[in-house]
This record gives C-alpha cells, sequence and structure tokens, in this order.
C-alpha cells in the first residue's frame, strides 16, 4: 500500500536559515551593504533583468555556444575514439600524445588558445569544443574497447560477420559507456563556456554579466547569475540522464 | 532516496580531465609506450616549430622552452611562483579535506544529519567553482583569501561525498562481527570502520588534489600578483609565448605528479588488503 506521505522538509531548514541570515545582515545596512544585497533587491534585478532581456539574451549566448561546442566536439570525440579502438596503428600513434595532452587541465590552455587564435568568440567555442571532446573520446575508446569476450565468443559461435559482431555485440556494449562521456562532456561544456567567458574577450553570456555585475558591485546580478549556471547544468544533466535511460532502456538495469 | 541522487552525481568530473589520470585504456598498451608519448609530441612539436610553417616567436621550439626553464629557475622567479601555487593548494586543500571529512561522515553516521545537510550539499555541487569565482571576488575580495577559499570548496565537496560513501557503506556484517566479538570502541574504529571507509575517502580525496589543483592555476589566472597562473597570464600579456608554454607544460606535469603521488600514498595505505 502506498501512503501519502509530506516530503522531507528537514532539507529546507540550512537554506532557508541561510537566507534569513544573509537577509538580517543585508539589512543591517553596514559596511558590506554591497555585498549582502537584501533579498527583494535580488529578486527586483530578477525581474528588471528579465524584462530587459540581458538575463535571457546572455544565458542563450552561453547555451548555443555550449550547444555548438558540444556537437562539435562529440562528434569528433566519437569518431577519433571509435577510430582508436578499432584501428591497432592509430591506437599506437594516437593514444599517448592525447594521454600526455590530457595531463594539462583545459583551462591551463587558455593562455595559449587565446595567443594562438585571439580573444574573440572562436576561442571560446575552441575550449567548449575541447571540453566536450576529451570525454567522450575516452569513454567512446574503453567502451569499445571492453566489450566482453564471453559475449564475442557467442557471436563466434553463431558465426557472426565482422559487422553482425559489431553491430549487435560491441555496439551496444559500448553504448553505455559512451553515454557516460556524453554526460561528462554536457556537463564540461557547460562549465567551460561560461569559464571561457571570464578568460577572454568580453562578449555575449551569463559568465559576462557576472563579470559586469562584479565589476559594478551588483552582487544581486551576479548572485542571478549563479542561481541560473546551477539550474540549466542540473536541468542539463537531468535531461542527457532521460535521454540515456531512453537509449540504454533495453538494458537490464538492477 | 538522497544516496542514491548521490550516487546519480557521483561521477560528477573535475574541471579538467587531468583528474582522470592515466586509466585503464592506458594500462593495457604495452610500458615502453609511456615513455614514447612525450617524445612522439616533442617530436612533432619541433617538427612543426622548424618547418617554418608558423613564426617561430608563435610556435616556440621545445629547447627555447627549456631554456626560459633554466633561466627563470636560476633567477629564482620560477621558484617563487611554484611555492607560492603549492603553498596555496596546500592550505586550501587541509582546510576543504577537513571540512569534506567532517560533513561527509556526519551525514553518512546520522539519516538525521543527511536529512538536514544533503539537499543544500547537492545544491552546492551544482554549482561550478570555477562560476563562483566573481560572487567569491566581491565576498572575500582579491587577496590571498579568496584562492585558499575557493580551492577549498573544490577540495570539500568530493571529499565529503567520499566520505559519506565510505561511511554509509561499511558493511553491516563487519559491525556485527566486532559486536560478537566485544571489540572496544577504539579498536572498533581503528581495525574495523577506518579500513571500511579508506578506499571510498580516498577516491574523493584524489578527485578533489586534481580538481583543486586546476580551481587554483584558473584563480590565479584571473586574481593573484604571483604563482604559476600569474606567470601564464603576465606571458600571455607580454606575447612571450615561451613563458606561456613554460606554464602550459608545468601545470600538467605538477597536475600529473599530484596524482602519481597520491595513487602511491594510497597505496602505502591500504596495502596488505584484497583489491
Amino acid at each position: 500500500m502506498r501512503t501519502l506521505r509530506l516530503p522531507d522538509l528537514r532539507g529546507l531548514v540550512l537554506p532557508l536559515a541561510a537566507l534569513i541570515a544573509w537577509d538580517v545582515v543585508a539589512h543591517q545596512g553596514t559596511a558590506h551593504a554591497y555585498v549582502f544585497v537584501p533579498l527583494e533587491q535580488v529578486a527586483a534585478s530578477a525581474w528588471e533583468s528579465l524584462q530587459s532581456g540581458d538575463l535571457l539574451n546572455g544565458w542563450l549566448a552561453s547555451l548555443v555556444r555550449t550547444a555548438t561546442g558540444f556537437v562539435i566536439g562529440a562528434a569528433l570525440g566519437i569518431t577519433l575514439g571509435a577510430v582508436m579502438a578499432t584501428w591497432r596503428v592509430a591506437d599506437m600513434l594516437i593514444n599517448p600524445v592525447y594521454q600526455a595532452l590530457r595531463q594539462v587541465p583545459l583551462l591551463g590552455f587558455i593562455p595559449l588558445i587565446s595567443l594562438w587564435f585571439g580573444n574573440e568568440e572562436p576561442s571560446k567555442l575552441l575550449v567548449v569544443s575541447l571540453a566536450a571532446f576529451y570525454p567522450t573520446v575516452l569513454n567512446t575508446y574503453e567502451g569499445l574497447r571492453g566489450a566482453q569476450d564471453r559475449h564475442i565468443e557467442v557471436g563466434r559461435l553463431f558465426l557472426a560477420t565482422r559487422w553482425q559482431a559489431f553491430r549487435h555485440i560491441i555496439l551496444p556494449g559500448a553504448l553505455p559507456a559512451v553515454f557516460t562521456g556524453l554526460m561528462q562532456a554536457t556537463a564540461f561544456a557547460w562549465l567551460s563556456s561560461i569559464g571561457s567567458e571570464l578568460f577572454f574577450d568580453p562578449g555575449p553570456g551569463l559568465g559576462n554579466l557576472m563579470l559586469n555585475g562584479q565589476a559594478a558591485f551588483r552582487m544581486d546580478v551576479v548572485l542571478l547569475c549563479v542561481i541560473l549556471i546551477g539550474v540549466t547544468g542540473y536541468l542539463s544533466n537531468t535531461a542527457i540522464t532521460l535521454i540515456a535511460g531512453r537509449v540504454l532502456r533495453w538494458r537490464n538495469v538492477r | 532516496m538522497s544516496l542514491q541522487a548521490a550516487r546519480l552525481f557521483a561521477p560528477k568530473p573535475a574541471a579538467a580531465p587531468a583528474s582522470i589520470g592515466m586509466g585503464r585504456a592506458a594500462r593495457d598498451l604495452p610500458p615502453w609506450l609511456a615513455v614514447l608519448s612525450p617524445l612522439i609530441l616533442i617530436g612533432a612539436w619541433s617538427a612543426l616549430s622548424y618547418s617554418g610553417l608558423f613564426p617561430r616567436d608563435i610556435v616556440v621550439p621545445p629547447e627555447v622552452i627549456w631554456q626560459t626553464f633554466i633561466a627563470k629557475w636560476a633567477n629564482g622567479e620560477l621558484p617563487q611562483h611554484l611555492g607560492n601555487s603549492l603553498l596555496r593548494l596546500t592550505v586550501g586543500y587541509a582546510i576543504g579535506a577537513i571540512a569534506g571529512i567532517a560533513l561527509g561522515t556526519l551525514m553518512g553516521a546520522s539519516k538525521q544529519a543527511e536529512a538536514y545537510l544533503m539537499p543544500s550539499f547537492l545544491i552546492l555541487r551544482q554549482l561550478p567553482t570555477i562560476a563562483l569565482i566573481p560572487a567569491f571576488i566581491l565576498l572575500f575580495g582579491v587577496g590571498e583569501t579568496v584562492k585558499i577559499v575557493l580551492v577549498a570548496k573544490a577540495t570539500a565537496l568530493p571529499v565529503a561525498l567520499g566520505a559519506f560513501q565510505g561511511v554509509r557503506n561499511i558493511p553491516g556484517g563487519y559491525l556485527d562481527v566486532a559486536r560478537v566479538f566485544r571489540v572496544g570502541p577504539v579498536t572498533r574504529f581503528f581495525r574495523v570502520i577506518l579500513p571500511a571507509i579508506l578506499p571510498a575517502l580516498f577516491q574523493g580525496l584524489r578527485t578533489a588534489l586534481s580538481h583543486s589543483w586546476v580551481v587554483l592555476v584558473a584563480a590565479e589566472l584571473l586574481i593573484a600578483d604571483n604563482g604559476l597562473g600569474q606567470m601564464m597570464e603576465w606571458g600571455r600579456q607580454s606575447f612571450r609565448l615561451d613563458i606561456v608554454l613554460l606554464g602550459v607544460v608545468l601545470t600538467g606535469v605538477i597536475g600529473f605528479a599530484l596524482d602519481k603521488g597520491f595513487r602511491l600514498l594510497e597505496r602505502a595505505f591500504t596495502a596488505g588488503r584484497a583489491a
């Protein structure tokens, strides 16, 4: 029997307490007044930036960059991962270089990318594409390489051709790993889309709204952007998890 | 439910691929390839640099980067930058790790604490550290504090998750056996609980280390007057690609060394356990 239960409200205590504490400090109105802005001001500026369209435009710009970079990076990543997993020579030549380059954090490449490719939108897109590229290569490669021998044995027993073995054994076996890669790529791409705006020339986007807010000591604007960034990250994560669940629904999930 | 949620977010990637380290893929390749990989890279780089396709100032030959390294090391500039960066990393990491272990253990040990804290924890996990930089600058200024807070934040969350999972997944049978043998509380902690937690905790600590290194370098690119990130930023502004490239290589090497070092430490601590 299912019983109707109240959702667990205990989790709300801490966030509410933090909000109240914030508001109390904000209304003390002294030295840190510009940092601890009253909550009604955050709400007011949220409404204001929604109406002016700043927030929406910035959000869209960051999102479009994320999506474009994700498509480029993931497509190239799946391709390279598949080539390395199936062609021994490519594996020997490319994999070590890939492993070496991977040791440098993406953000560490930013000064170099800025000098080589400039400080404009293409550099930002390059960073986002790379962010989607790395995890996709790795997971596609490992997924395709990780096909279980006993499954392939069964295929051989049934006299499967190379193509059949790939289509019906190796590919389905690799898909969960590929989706893990795509999930990581989504998170990375979104984060580096925002991050790239902090490091390159000003342009449209949430990261820049945030920087402008910081320069103008507008904590309300900064907070608003942070919240929007978190929510978008969460939603994109949920979306790709749902898609993965649908595509992989044939799997026996314990 | 919340544990499930935490698991769902568990594979949350660090800000950079460095955290994954040399994974399973590298291991089934012959070992000499590991030595070959930097050689191929350096060879290809030199060839590109000397091919004359690009000006030497843009694609700096490896030996010029090496000379820059020697010169910067000899005049004491580089050791100072590195020292500052590593000091920040150590302080921030230590604070973050202690806070993370405390928080994770508390949530793991008490259902009550989990119900109160986990939702806030999951919200916090959704906020990437890099995206918090502007807010933290407003809160903490542009001095040392903000960098240490950023590193501590980047450290605390993965560590807390590791500690939480470690504590929550202690097999109940272990505790039962300890009870049957009437093991005292001290022995129980050091011989039963701690060994059961360590693998998950180490996993969290290691993720946190790579992650916090990335966050620190990024923070130094934006806000610092010294440190490895600042050295790169200076090289960027003054069009010194040799310095930028030196910084890129050092960032990678240090990140790699931290990860490798931690793995060795981990092995020493968990020695004798069945893998």
